[in-house]
């Protein structure tokens, strides 16, 4: 080395007769510097993190689109990446000391059910089926196919597995990192320490091992998944030929791999530093210049050098020796064949001697195809209507849903964003909803104030009526059914049933009597053919009928005229 | 991690069976971090050159600061070193030097630190232990060893002023209370001239201004080539204190001898202790890092091997060093006893040479042999350095068979020799 650079001189240790150090490290103690590299903990890692999970499982995203042929997965490798940041940071921040009271657990789970409402919205951007205000009954009644389509659960599952790995990475740095019981301890003089304080030894190497394991393990996911990507799955499927099959690598799943490979070599490398300072600050190493600093540099300069020399090696060159290698393979297998069909037969023709010859296989008739029966036209039977009841319980159980799943969310996210400090102005929403009251207030009261001159119009144009009009025709008012007597509610249903015949076009002549009239009810609605006969003859034996009629006669009345009603309303 | 090379070879047979070109890359990636901490990383660590500059020899509660510069030589970048300096218990003095660095390729580093002389002895510093590794832990760390170097601690040495020694040879360079040692290069004033005075002591230019005869007087000066006879035969000192009791007599000794030196006088060491250094086989204690003596076994099968040779009598600064070299290594054991020895020890010495014979006691049989060193012709004294009620009889003993005697069982009793020069005791 010709050129000598100037010596560069490491501070001595401060020799005893200095003052003893203060319990409390100063900002500069140079111990410090073993906790305060914030720079890897809050932006790097997290950061590489999230790409090296991304990679992964952005590579399943790229062989669904193969095997869907659709161009729409992809674009949810970006919320991947979103998933991985936040559950990243989320359990950054839920290992801070202060936050050893939060029920994580709890708070997981509404970190889950966010990630999960965001991916719903995300899935709705990316493939342009927003919900309409017109699906809103659809909505209401039926949410599962509402909530519930391809993409989302398959990007859901996707991304619960990277969320999972997102945060058992970010904790497996978080144990790699010195807390700060250890740098309260190490940084103690031996003298001063006491015992019972020794924080209890972290196997560092352990871990960092683990985690290339896990690596180790990914990486070998990818690279199978990149290679069936290289051909076409369903081709093969159908039983066209590896070679037949064979599709180009796409360019997203060499980005996705490099990314993989290349962020964790730079997180392994980054375990490692987080390894060796941590047994620097147990063994009372002094940390001299930037090592931290140095670290980082030539890890992404040893990186950067050895990708961009590795792109200028030839790649295609070793083939004659995987077609050789195939060769062998497939020698070995076709004489493993081999052998295995020589032992089965002689196993067979030895079982045979024992078992005396097998019976000759009874050979069956073949069936002839047979035309199939000419198509019997038989009336369809049109099934009866639900009865009301049961279209009841459907939107009691779908409110219930929508108002569980509103409030569970609402809670949620309320619960993630308050511990996470942000907070919500109540005196916005108190306002809004006062203003609200106040608006449904004036707005009942004008309502009142219309009703109320509409009726009096209404009186004054009755008073006015030509005298043309059944002067004993009583008013049109409410009327509660439960306070008629039984023969009156038998009336009330027929009568009920007669004006909403009217007004769907079916209006009674003043000549007919009942059993004419249920003629042509029965000609309109033929459904109701016997229901309209029922609820006739209960009327004729309510208005000219002498004998009693008594509270349970009344049921089977108000069964038939419901029916009639509901069959009226569906024409 | 033995899982990386499977990784590399699975991520092959992939590449080969499904002939997907683009894990050829990966492999390449990966393959280039596994040979840059397999092959690179050994080489970079060859190419580390480190040298520990410091001075080799202290005083007695000296601090001595060590420099150890670390070079790297080679064209690639260390990221992390790890230096680890074994300093011996008895010399730390603060932290020891446990530091990590990173080297740039060209770049040299410099640690300092400090030991303390707190006891005599020759004392191992180092080896200095440097350990790196890969950036990814792939690869198991390297170590490598800058050799040990060694510290020589000194005895004690208390600064005398005058020891008022007898001597037999004049013309030395120590002024002498014995006029009969006057040495004429040394005019010391003027005098009445009085019946007998010498013609030549006149001084002529003093007379004639005082018109009457003056003479010159010089100053009495003696020639005290002097020999420290030092006994460590660890059985003629007494059992509950010998190890106190023996280090005093090598600090004795070593503070005589550089007070000698000091007034140029020619000063030799002979001992009957042993040096472990000089049985070639020696190794240092790891908790103390002291130098480790022999078992006692093997000194017995041969003291004579590990009794150091006499050290003649010469003057100068470097002879000083020599001594006390030697008296920073020397250790007590049971090799021969005064008696038989000190006569012995004495044989290649001049006529007339003042032997300073310390040992625990005056005892009969140590006085006889001090007066076969005086009937010999030499100036034997005997100092003491175990404490002794009655050394009054010691030294009327001593008076008797025609040398000195002092008792020097403490600091204190070196007190009288540390006065000025005109409170001197003398023998």
């Amino acid at each position: 080395m010709s050129a000598r650079r100037k010596p560069r001189v490491i501070p001595p240790v401060p020799p005893p007769g200095s003052p003893p150090p203060a319990p409390v490290l100063p900002l500069d103690d140079p111990r410090l510097a073993f906790i305060t590299n914030k720079w890897s903990r809050t932006v790097v890692q997290p950061l590489l993190i999230s790409v090296l999970i991304t990679g992964l499982f952005s590579a399943l995203l790229v062989l669904a689109e193969i095997i869907t042929r659709s161009d729409l997965w992809l674009p949810y490798s970006g919320f991947l990446f979103f998933v991985t940041l936040e559950s990243c940071y989320t359990t950054l921040w839920l290992q801070q000391p202060e936050r050893r009271l939060l029920n994580h657990t709890a708070y997981r789970a509404a970190e889950l059910l966010l990630l999960t409402l965001l991916l719903r919205f995300f899935s709705w951007s990316v493939l342009g089926n927003w919900p309409q205000l017109a699906d809103l009954p659809d909505i209401l009644a039926r949410p599962h196919l509402f909530l519930l389509d391809g993409p989302f659960i398959f990007c859901g599952i996707v991304s619960l597995f990277a969320w999972e790995r997102s945060v058992s990475l970010a904790q497996t740095f978080t144990r790699l990192a010195i807390d700060q019981a250890e740098v309260y301890y190490y940084a103690l003089s031996t003298s001063q320490r006491n015992a019972s304080d020794k924080p209890v030894r972290t196997n560092r190497g352990e871990i960092v091992l683990s985690f290339f394991r896990q690596w180790i393990a990914g990486a070998l996911i990818l690279a199978v998944v990149t290679s069936m990507s290289n051909y076409d799955v369903v081709e093969i499927y159908r039983g066209s030929s590896l070679a037949g099959a064979r599709l180009g690598l796409r360019t997203e799943l060499v980005l996705f791999l490099l990314l993989y490979f290349l962020a964790g070599f730079a997180l392994l490398s980054q375990a490692r530093l987080a390894a060796m300072n941590a047994r620097w600050l147990i063994n009372g190493v002094t940390r001299a210049g930037q090592v931290e600093q140095s670290w980082h540099r030539y890890t992404l300069l040893l990186l950067g050098g050895i990708a961009l020399v590795a792109a200028f090696l030839p790649i295609g060159s070793t083939f004659a020796i995987g077609r050789i290698l195939q060769m062998a393979v497939w020698v070995l297998s076709t004489a493993a064949s081999i052998i295995m069909t020589l032992l089965s037969t002689l196993l067979a023709w030895i079982i045979s001697l024992f078992t005396g010859d097998p019976a000759p296989a009874t050979t069956e008739p073949l069936l002839q195809p047979t035309l199939p029966p000419p198509p019997t036209l038989t009336a369809t039977p049109i099934p009866p209507a639900l009865p009301p009841s049961a279209v009841d319980s459907g939107l009691i159980v779908s409110s219930l849903f929508w108002a569980v799943a509103i409030v569970v969310s609402v809670m949620a996210i309320s619960f993630f964003l308050r511990e996470r400090g942000v907070k919500v102005n109540t005196a916005v929403f108190q306002s809004i909803w006062h203003q609200f009251r106040t608006w449904l207030q004036t707005a009942w009261r004008g309502a009142g104030h219309q009703v109320r001159d509409w009726q009096q119009a209404v009186r004054a144009r009755l008073q006015r009526e030509p005298a043309d009009k059944p002067a004993n025709q009583p008013p049109w008012r409410f009327i509660r059914l439960n306070g008629l007597s039984p023969r009156e509610q038998i009336r009330y249903f027929y009568l009920s049933t007669v004006k909403r015949a009217a007004d769907k076009g079916v209006p009674r002549q003043e000549a007919e009597t009942p059993l004419e009239f249920a003629q042509d009810l029965k000609q309109s609605w033929p459904d109701a053919e016997e229901d309209v006969d029922v609820l006739t003859e209960a009327f004729l034996e309510a208005r000219y009928g002498r004998s009693p009629i008594e509270a349970e006669d009344v049921s089977p009345g108000k069964k038939r005229w419901q029916q009639v009603k509901s069959s009226l309303r569906r024409k | 991690m033995g899982n990386f090379s499977a990784l590399i070879l699975i991520l092959l047979l992939l590449a080969f069976f499904l002939r997907v070109d683009f894990i050829f890359y990966v492999i390449y990636v990966s393959a280039g971090v596994y040979a840059w901490g397999r092959w690179l990383m050994p080489r970079a660590v060859k190419n580390l050159h480190s040298a520990r500059q410091y001075a080799r020899n202290a005083f007695w509660g000296e601090d001595v600061p060590v420099t150890i510069q670390l070079s790297n030589r080679g064209r690639l970048p260390l990221p992390w070193i790890q230096v680890q300096e074994s300093v011996a218990v008895q010399l730390k003095h603060g932290d020891p030097l446990h530091q990590v660095v990173s080297l740039r390729r060209g770049e040299t580093a410099e640690f300092h630190y400090q030991v303390i002389a707190r006891r005599r002895g020759y004392y191992q510093l180092g080896p200095l232990r440097l350990t790196t590794g890969d950036l990814f832990g792939i690869h198991p760390e390297l170590v490598a060893f800058l050799p040990a170097d060694y510290l020589t601690v000194y005895p004690r040495l208390t600064p005398l002023t005058q020891l008022g020694l007898p001597s037999r040879l004049p013309f030395g360079t120590v002024a002498s209370h014995q006029r009969l040692f006057e040495d004429p290069a040394r005019p010391m004033g003027i005098r009445d001239f009085r019946s007998g005075d010498s013609m030549r002591q006149i001084n002529w230019k003093a007379s004639a201004h005082t018109r009457q005869l003056m003479v010159k007087t010089f100053q009495p000066a003696i020639s005290l080539e002097t020999a420290v006879l030092l006994n460590l035969h660890s059985a003629d000192y007494q059992f509950g204190n010998r190890g106190d009791v023996t280090e005093w007599a090598i600090e004795v000794a070593a503070s005589l001898a550089a007070h000698l030196v000091n007034q140029r006088q020619s000063v030799g060491f002979i001992t009957n202790g042993i040096d472990p250094l000089s049985s070639g086989q020696h190794g240092f204690d790891e908790t103390t890092g002291r130098l480790l003596r022999p078992s006692h076994g093997v000194i017995q099968a041969n003291p004579g091997a590990f009794m150091p040779p006499a050290i003649p009598p010469r003057n100068g600064r470097p002879h000083l060093t020599k001594i006390l070299e030697r008296l920073a290594r020397i250790e007590t054991e049971e090799t021969v006893s005064f008696t038989g020895w000190a006569a012995n020890a004495c044989l290649h010495l001049n006529w007339g040479v003042t032997i300073l014979a310390i040992t625990a006691n005056g005892s009969e049989a140590v006085c006889q042999s001090l007066h076969r060193l005086v009937r010999a012709g030499f100036n034997p004294i005997l100092i003491t350095v175990e404490p002794d009620g009655n050394f009054g009889l010691v030294r009327e003993r001593a008076r008797r068979l025609g040398f000195a005697a002092y008792n020097v069982a403490s600091p204190r009793d070196l007190d009288p020799w540390r006065r000025p020069f005109a409170q001197g005791v003398t023998a």
